[in-house]
């Protein structure tokens, strides 16, 4: 082997019997495996409380049509009146 | 009293028949299956007990990725949190310790990738320029650590990871091979290139000199 790579040898050879920074991690995993289901839950109400309110206003919409179908005629009478004829 | 956290949907093929999930022989220590079984089952102190015993090896790993020590905590947590969210696809064919050192090696590869740039690549080369000529006997195994760090952080990701498990670690090209998930041929022809790269750059700065011998990682052409 030349003289270089003898050289990384001999450098990983001393790296290897490093010790690393402890770490005490548990907590901080099982906290962390909570958070994202809390912000899930979070997601899925704000998509759900948004659909409630759109299905309470398409249906409010569509019982307030039928009660009151639209008169052709009068329909005609306003927008001509809205473009000025 | 146990705590839940967020259950993983049902369907481990592990759990389920409390081994593998074919004819291969069980090679996860009862210790291991035990928690794994009860993680599954959204137990918290189930999983606390497995990363409690295996986060000394996972951060002796991951500060081969990083040697930034609140860097370094974040990624061993990383490392945990994917564990859980694949506990489901663990097969039980290999022992805990490998399937997580697996998830690790990705993990710090991902790392790298998104902090590699050249600026820190240069950065990196002028740290290693200031204590290049002390003798790799001479120094403490921090600061040879240190310097093959700051070496390998000279390569491109790819290479870096390879010689990073091949010198800190220790793996053979199998080894690497399985833990990457690479073939073995272009685990080997990678490592053959990136420590060719290293060489010349450790020749250009007036260090050591080529020799008859050939780089025993592989005669692998270009």
């Amino acid at each position: 082997m030349n003289e270089t790579l003898d050289y990384l040898e001999a450098l990983a050879k001393r790296a290897r019997s490093e010790s690393s920074p402890r770490v005490h991690v548990s907590a901080q995993v099982l906290a962390r495996l909570s958070e994202p289901q809390r912000r899930i839950d979070t997601h899925m109400a704000v998509v759900a409380l948004a659909s409630a309110a759109m299905a309470t206003i398409t249906i409010a919409v569509s019982v307030w049509s039928r009660l009151a179908p639209p008169d052709p005629i009068e329909s005609m009478i306003e927008v001509s009146s809205l473009l000025g004829l | 009293m146990s705590q839940h956290i967020a259950k993983i949907p049902a369907g481990s093929p592990y759990v389920a028949n409390v081994g593998p999930s074919d004819d291969r022989p069980d090679v996860v220590s009862t210790a291991d299956r035990t928690d794994i079984a009860a993680s599954l089952h959204g137990d918290q102190d189930g999983y606390a007990r497995l990363v409690s015993r295996y986060e000394a090896i996972i951060g002796t790993q991951m500060w081969r990725f990083t040697r930034d020590v609140s860097a370094h905590e974040e990624l061993v947590q990383e490392v945990f949190v994917e564990g859980y969210m694949s506990l489901k696809g663990f097969r039980g064919h290999a022992p805990f310790e490998h399937w997580i050192r697996r998830i690790a090696t990705r993990v710090g590869y991902r790392y790298w990738r998104k902090e590699s740039r050249e600026r820190d690549r240069r950065n990196a080369m002028e740290q290693w320029r200031r204590t290049k000529m002390i003798p790799a006997a001479d120094r403490t195994p921090s600061q040879a650590a240190e310097c093959l760090f700051q070496l390998l952080e000279t390569l491109p990701p790819k290479d870096r990871l390879v010689l990073t498990l091949f010198y800190f670690e220790g793996w053979d090209m199998g080894e690497i091979a399985d833990r990457v998930g690479w073939s073995r041929t272009l685990v080997k022809v990678r490592a053959h290139r990136a420590r060719r790269k290293l060489r010349a750059l450790l020749e250009a700065e007036g260090f050591g000199g080529s020799g008859s011998t050939p780089d025993p990682v592989g005669e692998v052409g270009p």
